[in-house]
């Protein structure tokens, strides 16, 4: 399955879709609603959280269908709705409060929270790299997932985040070396400074 | 502080075992039921947003007549001042008797409406709660005023007068209740 980003759907059927057409509406739905989802579950996490995004996603993007200039795959264009509600869910103030209240999250909620049983292909490895993925904080794993997987540079995340560069290359490196522990248990993460 | 991003062989490792992990996941909702919630939330919103037109209708409409009676209406000192300065002339022939009744039983019935009423309504609003204290203010001060004159024997123009303009104000203060009871009762 292409990724979110490389999805392109036909200009006829974005043209029948924003006049109400509920053919072209559904098979663009089903064309993008998997990778969005997708996308949203990895930034944010939790599934119920996960799906409210999804579905606010969907309907933003519906809405905002007549104002899609085909400039750029249309996939792309919805990634940057999806992952500005994400972001913008990650700074609330509401959810900061959460998160803080669900610091204890054992391994448990995790799986749940991650949905893994519902996955069509998982294998062994990709469980294993979904676990570590999930084992980070949620401001640390959209960051090394935007970096990582959708291309953003440090500057576009630091901008998304309302902070600068220094701050996505932290938690990157944050990232990054628990990640590592996780997928090799034995290397000693190491240390950022020499003494 | 420095951090190390790029001189480890294994981040270019993870790098790629995120890009690895499926880039699709079984969407929560299918298509009719996402095409259901999207119509349930246009259908809210827009009635959402008729309410709080109403609302602020209702609220315009109330501190518009309040602003309008303020503006209009002399206070009780000004009138009692033109009472006593005016030539003195038969009660009889400034009101007629007619309309005097009908006034105080139109007074008289919006007091009892009044007393019905809670004392504040459930939602307090600024513009209508400024109008409620000022008018409840004034009927105060002539029921204070009624009251000392009558204490000194005094049941002249200066009474009759009051009263009417007690009346007046009882009825304005009704006016204003009934807006607010409105704007409350709003679905």
């Amino acid at each position: 399955m292409a990724k979110l980003v490389q999805i392109e759907v036909g200009t006829d059927l974005v043209v029948q879709a924003c006049r109400g057409d509920q053919h072209a509406q559904s098979a663009i739905y089903a064309a993008v609603a998997p990778a969005t989802f997708a996308l949203v579950r990895r930034l944010v996490g939790s599934g119920a959280h996960a799906e409210d995004l999804f579905q606010d996603t969907m309907m933003t993007f519906y809405e905002r269908l007549s104002s899609y200039r085909a400039e750029a795959p249309l996939g792309a264009w919805l990634r940057q709705i999806a992952v500005s509600k994400c972001l913008m869910y990650l700074r609330s103030p509401w959810h900061r409060t959460r998160v803080q209240l669900d610091a204890g999250w054992q391994e448990g909620s995790l799986h749940a929270a991650l949905n893994l049983s519902s996955q069509p292909a998982a294998t062994a490895e990709s469980l294993d790299v979904e676990r570590g993925l999930a084992s980070l904080s949620v401001t640390a794993r959209a960051v090394v997932w935007l970096f990582e997987v959708e291309g953003y540079s440090h500057d576009e995340i630091g901008r998304a985040f309302g902070r600068t560069a220094s701050f996505s290359k932290s938690q990157l490196a944050r990232a990054h070396r628990r990640l590592r522990a996780w997928f090799e248990p034995s290397v000693e993460p190491p240390a950022c400074t020499s003494i | 502080m420095h951090f190390d991003l790029g001189g480890s062989a294994g981040v270019s490792e993870i790098g790629q075992k995120l890009r690895d992990l499926p880039s699709a996941s079984a969407p929560p909702i299918r298509w009719d039921e996402f095409k259901r919630r999207q119509l349930l939330r246009r259908t809210r919103a827009r009635s959402a947003q008729r309410r709080q037109i109403k609302l602020a209708a209702a609220v315009a409409i109330a501190t518009v007549g309040a602003i309008g009676f303020w503006s209009r209406s002399p206070s009780p000192k000004t009138i009692l001042a033109q009472r006593a300065t005016a030539p003195v002339m038969p009660t009889e022939s400034r009101l007629a008797p007619v309309a005097w009744d009908e006034a105080a039983a139109r007074s008289a019935a919006s007091e009892r409406w009044l007393a019905a009423l809670p004392e504040e309504p459930v939602i307090v609003r600024v513009g209508t709660r400024a109008a409620v204290t000022n008018l409840e203010d004034r009927i105060a001060w002539v029921d204070d005023t009624l009251t000392s004159i009558r204490a000194e024997g005094g049941e002249g123009a200066r009474a009759f007068a009051l009263q009417h303009e007690r009346d007046r104000l009882i009825n304005s203060l009704a006016q204003v209740r009934y807006a607010e009871t409105l704007a409350a009762d709003l679905p």
